[in-house]
């Protein structure tokens, strides 16, 4: 089954004309990761809010979430399916302490009280927030906060889960603990699907599948082997390759032929020693 | 005249329930001219430092020395005219472009020199070249700030101190949330602004920005100074114990130690240092 | 990073902390009744008010708050305290009961001015010390939790009260971000040569357009994006919610309650009926 699917949406801000997405079609099957990279104004974070349909149905195309086109109607139910998390730790922060904010989706959902205690110790634990459960996010740090937006999402039992630059705005300790919890995730809960939008080449390195979208279009898709390789069209779009890209063009230049199978930091040292 | 921090310790709110120390004696001389990076984790006092050289901060006992002004804690010492030494150190904070306000750019970046006593004409005059300097053309000068991209909002945040013609010029994660090339960018301005001599204090805790740019580390913790040095004097250190990153250079030295070749990093500050020396190292 | 400021919470653990919040504000009331309850005399009113004043004073010791701020909210007041007197003196009164203190340029100035401003200086002291321990007791949240509760009834009017109480708690969720935000945008601006405090007027009016354009930008960037994440978290401001959040009355609460409750029900007996044990000392029943 289809985690999510995208035929030919194009859309454009109300009062302007330029066409913020255009013609895009994608799809994510069930328990797959994807990554969405592009660079700032790709029209990438227009995406993540339309497919939760966050900016209305006013758009060419069709967009279905497990099997649902979305409209006014099914946007709700839909929606279940759905945990967001954005950019902006504080934000998204609409409780008043780490317990709160967790049980903020599980309120909206009617779930009983007794039942809500049990829940938000269980994702608070999941996320290594259990010992901060009645801090206010004043005290907490970015990545922090990060993990409490993650943990009421998760909260609520998504099947599919959307990253929107998530990382963006953390350091870089803040940024691992997030990626290395959203792998922890994934190992656990293999049939949850993720699409994260990200301008983070070394974490989309990481996923299934990567999509680059430049100027509201699909430029190119694959494995990140396969998109990754293209660094000099990547370039062209004002995106960088990961580290290991980067490193094995500049050894090219400098006149040493790197197979261009090998891709990743570990194997790219073994060959350099061998 | 270099700029000097005297057994520096700042607390906030102090005497309140809410009491944190930001600053445990810091003391250290930055010369003139120098690309001088400040890391450490959140918290770790790298802002409060940084905000105590143009005096929006009073120390809560020491001084901070820059030219001719005392920022002390002692009433007697301090300086008396504190606006001219925010003409002096110009400084950049996080997500610059949220301080924007006026209608167009050139007005918004004539800004700081027209508080600074320069004449209207004087101050576009000088906003004009600080917008050229930053990348952006004539184009941008009469359109309204608050129509642009994030990157170059950025940039004309980042003008509107240039105009103030700085001698020191501070700046607070100046890539945070910029995509690679708008960081590249802004770095290879930064160190343009720095050959012709202003001094740069780069708060950051980026580390692949830090190796590339500065030519001196401060690594900060609790308040205090841990390290001091080169930047490649950070392969020694282990930055993770400071919850900062080791630059992806050097982690990837590392990996080659591990497999046997082992590389000098004093010369390393990039990937493609990086691929020389390996090249070196390899005939 | 937001400064210490009068009126804010205080996060001790005390008694009077674990107290519920209804029973914080419902004791708050009966106080303020108490307070201004109008005796038979003047030395029955002081004599009220000095037993609430200890009362007022052990609770807020009590609640583990400095006697210092307390004397420079009293000190802040002394301007108003000057204006009564002077109010007072003015005015009119009947010169057979009054006792005359001197005469001041033909104006005659009764012991009943200085009276009467004491007691008022006395009431306002107790309100704001009774205030303070509210408010430095209790988290903000709790107290719209407790107002929301208060509202219930007017549910059965259509007044939407968990719209009210869902936007007074992101409002106080929100107002130590702002007060970053402030801090922040002041630091930058004042970092362009912005100065906050010299100048003549029109620079200053150009100063405070420096910081609130900025600060209004930025408020409605956050809530466009709080409100996103409310929305894709399932929020609906007019469906049903359960609540995670829970008020509860204790027996101490119940004990709070009934105490205060009877001394505020005592004092209002004695006014009614115009008690005064100080009659007996004949000279005082005249004041």
């Amino acid at each position: 089954m289809k985690a999510l699917e995208v035929k030919g949406l194009s859309f454009s801000y109300s009062g302007d004309d330029s066409e913020v997405v255009h013609d895009l079609s994608f799809s994510i099957e069930e328990g797959e990761y994807v990554s969405l990279i592009g660079h700032n104004g790709s029209g990438k974070s227009t995406l993540a809010k339309l497919v939760s349909g966050l900016l209305g149905f006013s758009y060419r195309g069709e967009i279905s979430v497990f099997g649902t086109v979305l409209d006014k109607k099914s946007v709700r139910a839909a929606r279940r399916d759905i945990g967001l998390v954005f950019q902006n730790p504080d934000n998204q922060f609409v409780g008043s302490t780490v317990e709160e904010d967790i049980a903020f989706g599980l309120e909206n959902r009617e779930v009983p009280r007794e039942k809500m205690q049990a829940i938000i110790d269980e994702y608070s634990e999941e996320v290594g927030m259990r010992d901060f459960l009645k801090k206010s996010p004043e005290g907490l740090s970015g990545g922090q906060k990060q993990r409490v937006a993650i943990a009421g999402v998760l909260a609520m039992e998504p099947r599919l889960l959307i990253l929107d630059e998530a990382t963006s705005m953390l350091d870089p300790s803040g940024k691992s603990e997030i990626l290395s919890l959203i792998h922890r995730l994934k190992d656990k809960n293999a049939s949850l699907s993720i699409l994260s939008i990200t301008h983070d080449v070394e974490e989309a390195a990481k996923s299934d599948r990567v999509i680059v979208l430049n100027a509201g279009r699909k430029m190119m898709e694959g494995t990140p082997k396969e998109v990754f390789a293209r660094s000099e069209e990547l370039a062209s779009i004002h995106l960088d390759a990961p580290f290991a890209y980067r490193l094995a063009s500049a050894l090219r230049a400098e006149g040493i032929e790197v197979p261009s199978d090998i891709v990743d930091e570990e194997s790219l040292a073994r060959w350099i020693c061998r | 005249m270099p700029i000097t921090y005297d057994s520096v310790h700042f607390v906030y709110a102090a005497g309140s329930p809410f009491e944190s120390a930001a600053l445990n004696g810091i003391s250290l001389v930055i010369e003139p001219g120098s690309f001088v990076a400040l890391v450490g984790r959140t918290g770790s006092g790298k802002s409060t430092m940084a905000q105590l050289l143009n005096a929006l901060l009073v120390p809560t006992s020491g001084e901070v020395v820059v030219d001719e002004f005392v920022n002390s804690a002692d009433k007697k010492k301090r300086s008396r005219k504190l606006k001219g030494l925010r003409k002096k150190v110009g400084l950049v904070f996080q997500f610059p472009e949220y301080q924007l306000f006026l209608d167009t750019v050139e007005k918004d970046v004539a800004y700081g020199p027209k508080n600074f006593g320069a004449s209207r004409e004087e101050a576009l005059e000088k906003a004009h070249q600080a917008i050229l300097e930053v990348g952006l053309d004539a184009s941008f000068f009469e359109r309204s700030p608050f129509a642009l991209s994030g990157g170059e909002k950025r940039k004309v945040a980042i003008a509107g101190i240039l105009a103030m013609e700085p001698d020191v010029l501070v700046l607070d994660e100046p890539t945070a949330g910029l995509d690679p090339e708008a960081s590249r960018e802004a770095l290879a301005l930064f160190r343009k602004i720095n050959a012709k001599g202003t001094t740069i204090i780069l708060v950051s805790h980026d580390m692949d920005l830090v190796l590339e740019a500065a030519t001196r580390l401060i690594v900060l913790e609790n308040g205090k100074v841990v390290k001091d040095g080169d930047p490649s004097s950070l392969f020694e250190v282990d930055l993770t114990s400071y919850a900062l990153e080791e630059p992806k250079v050097f982690r990837f030295v590392d990996l080659l130690k591990k497999n046997g070749l082992e590389l000098s990093p004093s010369n390393i500050r990039d990937v493609e240092s990086l691929a020389k020396a390996i090249k070196e190292a390899k005939q | 990073m937001t400064s210490f400021s009068m009126g804010r919470y205080i996060p001790y653990d005390t008694f009077v902390h674990r107290l519920d919040p209804r029973t914080k504000i419902l004791a708050l009331v009966l106080f303020m009744i108490a307070i201004f309850m109008g005796q038979a005399t003047y030395a029955m009113s002081f004599l009220v008010e000095g037993v609430i004043l200890v009362i007022a004073i052990a609770l807020y010791s009590y609640s583990r708050m400095k006697v210092k701020v307390l004397l420079r909210s009293i000190l802040s007041m002394w301007f108003m305290i000057l204006f009564l007197l002077i109010v007072y003196m003015f005015t009119p009164r009947d010169a057979s009961t009054s006792h005359l203190a001197f005469e001041l340029w033909g104006v005659k100035v009764y012991w009943e001015a200085f009276l009467d401003t004491a007691r008022i200086v006395l009431r306002l002291i107790l309100m704001v010390m009774f205030s303070l321990v509210l408010t430095a007791t209790t988290r903000p949240l709790d107290l719209t939790d407790a107002l929301e509760w208060y509202l219930t009834p007017f549910k059965l009017i259509g007044f939407p009260t968990h719209i009210f109480a869902m936007m007074l708690s992101l409002a106080l969720r929100f107002i130590p971000t702002i007060m970053d935000d402030v801090d922040r945008i002041m630091k930058a601006q004042t970092s362009r040569g912005v100065d906050y405090q010299k100048g003549s007027l029109i620079s200053k009016i150009k100063a405070m357009v420096s910081l609130i354009v900025p600060l209004f930008v930025q408020s409605f960037v956050r809530s466009d994006e709080l409100a996103n994440a409310m929305e894709s978290r399932g929020y609906d401001p007019n469906g049903k919610r359960t609540r995670y959040r829970k008020l509860s009355f204790h027996l101490s609460d119940l004990i709070a309650v009934l105490l205060t409750g009877a001394f505020a029900a005592l004092v209002m007996y004695v006014s009614i009926v115009g008690f005064d044990p100080f009659l007996a000392w004949g000279g005082l029943a005249t004041w």
